[in-house]
């Protein structure tokens, strides 16, 4: 109830808050008349640029520490019943075909593997080596987190990089589609299904704000600020 | 086997992205449809082929303008891909581990890895189709949820499942669309030939969803083969 009244008010409040008339309405916004779509104030997209060995490394090491964190937070059951040190030095380096559900196989993994995918987009790289790093995160997850209740499964590590990659690659045009429509509404699920365009790593909002120049010409200035 | 291609498909990542040949015309991703023709030959001869459909994913690594000692590597690629489908019921299979004997119906599900080397001909069909062929290993699981069946020893009931573990080979051959750009989508087909032979068979107990637990597993020394033929399309996707 409290993220149905949350929703509520920031759809009002970026939009229709105090409007009395329809000029109040759109006194903040420009119409375009010919199109008769919004004119939104920010651009979302990516922007690829070229990582130092350091900045790989920081890249993969804040993802690994991530999954470290929610592994135990999702998954309290099975880490509490059947995690045991012994079991740890058991499984490690061994790689089985597990038999989860495909609940797991096929929507858990997936899933993850896309928000993954979507991290390391927002830091920068590039399609491949967002997918390349997400299969080494999901690997270095398999092997030493996981490891701590149950052996590497060969399913998982093929699964959360390759399909995740794919969702998350229409997660990507879907949520950029969503975000630069100008809609409130579409920016609130362009974030909610793409939550890593909230962080300080992403860069890629750019402010488009019109402008004029000196001999008359006008013109629109993209403000990308990293 | 599966242990040590693992570790060097992710050795052989780390330095393709530390090194900065992870561009993006050296990696692809496809995905599709598949529809299945196949089955396990198991305990005892009978009707256990089935049909079956889902769902293709692979990842491949295509060594773009690599030459080596004058040899232009350009039309070879690496690629694993990941099979998995549903099949209809199948009328007859019999399964056995030392506690239980179990034959009768069963819906199968199916997960099929394969690592191909795949070699992408010089020649175009109609100026856009390349022809491609591709062998590597693979390995398949088979999860039967019997219906209709009959215990012949041991107890079995509903809420369990059969698992059959198998490895062996895969052949493909198909055809790709030759494109100037990745971003127009290059459509494929092909067959694929998965021949494996069964490892291991597990009993597990699946009354909880969430966590499916083995209860029985035997290694299997009998020459009891699975066999698929799998028609895959799909396009590529980034």
């Amino acid at each position: 109830m409290k993220i149905i009244l949350l929703t509520i008010w920031f759809i009002l409040e970026t939009s229709m808050l105090g409007a009395q008339t329809k000029e109040d309405l759109y006194k903040n916004q420009q119409l375009n008349e010919s199109q008769k779509a919004r004119t939104p104030k920010y651009h979302f997209g990516y922007i690829e640029k070229p990582h130092s060995t350091t900045q790989i490394f920081k890249d993969l090491g804040f993802a690994y520490g991530l999954t470290l964190v929610l592994y135990p937070l999702t998954q309290p059951e099975a880490v509490a019943s059947k995690g045991s040190w012994t079991r740890y030095k058991d499984n490690l380096g061994n790689i089985v075909f597990d038999h989860d559900a495909p609940f797991w196989n096929v929507m858990v993994h997936p899933i993850s593997g896309s928000q993954l995918y979507l991290y390391y987009r927002a830091c920068g790289y590039n399609k491949g080596q967002a997918f390349l790093l997400t299969s080494l995160s999901s690997a270095l997850f398999e092997f030493t987190v996981e490891v701590y209740t149950e052996p590497a499964s060969a399913p998982d590590l093929f699964n959360t990089p390759v399909l995740g990659s794919i969702l998350g690659y229409g997660i990507e045009n879907l949520s950029m589609y969503l975000l630069n429509t100008g809609n409130p509404l579409g920016r609130f699920f362009g974030h909610v299904i793409n939550p890593a365009t909230l962080f300080w790593f992403y860069d890629g909002k750019m402010i488009i704000t019109p402008d004029i120049s000196k001999d008359g010409q006008v013109m629109t200035r993209l403000y990308l600020d990293f | 086997m599966i242990k040590y291609l693992t570790l060097t498909t992710f050795i052989a990542f780390f330095f393709l992205i530390t090194t900065g040949h992870a561009n993006e015309k050296a990696i692809l991703l496809r995905g599709g449809a598949t529809a299945a023709f196949g089955g396990v030959k198991s305990f005892d001869p009978g009707n256990d082929y089935f049909w079956g459909g889902g769902f293709n994913v692979n990842a491949g690594f295509r060594f773009s303008n690599l030459t080596f000692r004058g040899y232009n590597f350009s039309p070879w690629e690496i690629n694993a891909s990941g099979n998995s489908y549903w099949g209809r019921t199948v009328h007859h299979i019999k399964s056995e581990l030392e506690h239980v004997s179990v034959e009768g119906g069963a819906a199968i599900r199916t997960f099929v890895i394969a690592v191909c080397l795949k070699y992408h001909f010089e020649t175009l069909y109609k100026k856009v189709w390349q022809p491609y062929l591709g062998l590597g290993p693979s390995w398949s699981q088979h999860t039967l949820k019997m219906k209709n069946y009959e215990v012949r020893r041991g107890t079995f009931t509903n809420n369990n499942r059969i698992a059959y573990l198998t490895e062996g080979a895969t052949l493909i051959f198909g055809i790709e669309e030759n494109l100037p750009y990745r971003e127009m989508h290059p459509v494929y087909m092909e067959f694929a030939y998965t021949l494996t032979a069964v490892k291991k068979i597990s009993l597990l107990d699946a009354s909880n969803h969430k966590e499916i637990e083995s209860i029985e597993y035997a290694n299997i020394d009998k020459h009891i083969y699975s066999h698929i033929i799998m028609f895959n399309i799909g396009m590529t996707i980034f």
